[in-house]
C-alpha cells in the first residue's frame, strides 16, 4: 500500500488571507477581478469563483491572468458554505503543500451575485480546521451606480452585502448622466456603510491588492450621527437605521460580551454591521468588528486615536430602532454590575 | 483535550479573550454569575463544568452540557420554551427590578 503523501519539506506554512469579492450579479466584479490582477506575478494568487447556474464563464475570462482559478461546482456560496468553500479551500492547500500548485499568497474568492458574505465569513474566521491556514481578507463589495437604487429597493442581499463590505467599489459611474447622480449615490452608500473605504472602480489598480489581504483593522471609527440623522436615512432606505452610542464610564467587557452575544444570536440577521472602541479600563481602547452575526475577534489597539477616551459603538440595524439598542444596553450594564462575586 | 476527563476543549469565545486582572477561574464564575443574573428570570441555571465547559440546569432537573455563550442562548431557549432577547421590554424591566 503506498503511503499517505506528506507535505514537501520546506512547505510554507503561512497563514494565508482570502479576499472576499461581492457585489450583485452583472455589478462588475470580474472587470475588477481581472484589473486587479493585471500585474500580478503568475502563482501569487489562487482565485475560487462561485456562479449561480450550471455553466461557469467568469473562470474563462479571468484564467488568462490567474491560471490556478477554480469553479465552485453549483449553487451559491452561503448555502453550501460548508462543504464546498471549506473542501475547495483545503485542496488548494493541499495541493499548494504538496508543490502542484505554485505556493500562492493569498486567495480571492468571488461569490455569487447573490451570496451573502457573512456566512462566508464566519466559515473563514470559525472553521476549525481553516482557520489554521486561512484567514479574512477585506470584503469588497462592487455596487453597479446605474442599478443601485433599483437593487436595493428589490433585493435583500444587495443590502447585506453592502453592510458586510470594508471595501466599497462604485463601477460603471461613467454610464451615470450627471455627477450629481454620482454624488447621491455616494452618499446614500456613505450613510449605509459609514464604517467601509469608498473607491470608484475605474480607480483600481494592482496596488489595491495589498490593502485587500490585511483584513480588517481598526481603521477610521465611523462619525457619530445624532438622532436627526436618521431621519434622513429612513426616508432614503426605509428600515435601516443608525445607532451611534457614546459611554462616558468604563465599560466592563465580561457584562457587555454577554449583552453582545444574546444581541448577536437574537438580532444578527438584522445587524447589518457593527463598529467599536470600548475602553475596558485600560490604557488603550478595545476595537471591535462585526458583520450581521459574526464578530471578528476584539483588536487591543495600542493607543486611542484621539483624544475623547470615551466607549463608542456605531450599529447600522435593519429595522431596529436606536434606543431599543442603547436603552438594551444600559440597563444590562446596571443589572449584571450587581452580579459581581 | 483534559486527559482525565477526556473533555475536547474548543477555541476561545470572542467575548472570554480580553485580558483581567482577576485569576482565570475567579473570572470564570464571575461571567458564570452576571450569566444567572439574565437566566434567572426564563428558570434557568447555570454552573462551571471542570473549568472548560458549563451545565445549563431546569427547574425541572434537566441538565445540560454547554461548550460556549453562544450555544447556551440556543439551549436556554429550547429548555425554557422562551425567546431570549435582550430587546425584549419584559426581560429589561425584570433585569431592573432584581437590581
Amino acid at each position: 500500500m503506498t503511503p499517505p503523501e506528506r507535505p514537501r519539506r520546506g512547505a510554507d506554512y503561512t497563514i494565508l488571507p482570502v479576499v472576499v469579492l461581492t457585489g450583485f450579479l452583472g455589478s462588475g466584479k470580474t472587470s475588477l477581478l481581472t484589473r486587479l490582477l493585471r500585474d500580478d506575478p503568475p502563482g501569487e494568487t489562487a482565485l475560487l469563483i462561485n456562479e449561480v447556474g450550471d455553466v461557469g464563464i467568469d473562470h474563462q475570462l479571468v484564467s488568462p491572468v490567474a491560471p490556478e482559478a477554480r469553479l465552485l461546482p453549483s449553487g451559491c456560496v452561503c448555502c453550501s458554505i460548508r462543504g464546498e468553500l471549506k473542501a475547495a479551500l483545503l485542496t488548494l492547500y493541499e495541493q499548494r503543500q504538496r508543490g502542484e500548485l505554485p505556493p500562492f499568497r493569498r486567495v480571492i474568492l468571488e461569490t455569487t451575485g447573490l451570496a451573502d458574505p457573512a456566512p462566508i465569513l464566519a466559515t473563514l474566521s470559525h472553521d476549525s480546521q481553516l482557520r489554521h491556514h486561512f484567514r479574512p481578507g477585506r470584503i469588497i463589495t462592487v455596487i453597479d451606480a446605474l442599478n443601485a437604487e433599483l437593487q436595493q429597493r428589490c433585493h435583500p442581499e444587495w443590502l447585506a452585502q453592502v453592510g458586510a463590505a470594508d471595501e466599497l467599489v462604485v463601477s460603471k459611474d461613467e454610464l451615470l448622466d450627471s455627477e450629481i447622480e454620482l454624488r447621491a449615490l455616494r452618499e446614500s452608500l456613505e450613510r449605509l456603510n459609514p464604517a467601509a473605504e469608498h473607491h470608484l472602480g475605474r480607480d483600481a489598480t494592482p496596488d489595491w491588492l495589498s490593502r485587500f489581504v490585511k483584513g480588517v483593522t481598526a481603521g477610521p471609527m465611523p462619525t457619530l450621527r445624532p438622532a436627526a440623522w436618521n431621519d434622513s436615512l429612513a426616508a432614503a432606505h426605509g428600515e435601516i437605521r443608525n445607532a451611534s452610542l457614546v459611554l462616558d464610564s468604563p465599560i466592563n467587557w465580561t457584562h457587555f460580551g454577554i449583552w453582545l452575544s444574546m444581541l448577536l444570536r437574537a438580532h444578527g440577521t438584522r445587524l447589518l454591521r457593527i463598529k467599536g472602541l470600548l475602553d475596558v479600563g485600560g490604557a488603550a481602547p478595545v476595537a471591535i468588528h462585526g458583520v450581521q452575526h459574526v464578530l471578528h475577534p476584539p483588536q487591543h489597539l495600542a493607543a486611542w486615536p484621539d483624544d475623547d477616551r470615551r466607549s463608542r459603538l456605531v450599529f447600522i440595524t435593519r429595522g431596529i430602532e436606536p434606543a431599543m439598542i442603547e436603552r438594551s444596553l444600559m440597563r444590562f450594564m446596571a443589572a449584571l454590575s450587581h452580579s459581581d462575586i | 483535550m483534559c486527559g482525565l476527563c477526556g473533555l475536547l476543549e474548543g477555541s476561545p469565545h470572542w467575548s472570554e479573550v480580553i485580558n483581567s486582572e482577576l485569576p482565570l477561574r475567579q473570572q470564570r464564575y464571575a461571567r458564570i454569575a452576571a450569566i444567572n443574573q439574565v437566566l434567572v428570570s426564563h428558570r434557568l441555571r447555570l454552573e462551571d463544568f471542570q473549568g472548560s465547559g458549563y451545565v445549563l440546569a431546569s427547574p425541572t432537573g434537566h441538565q445540560e452540557m454547554i461548550a460556549n455563550i453562544d450555544e447556551l442562548w440556543t439551549r436556554a431557549e429550547a429548555l425554557s420554551g422562551t425567546t431570549l432577547d435582550p430587546l425584549d421590554s419584559e426581560l429589561l424591566i425584570r433585569l431592573e427590578y432584581a437590581t
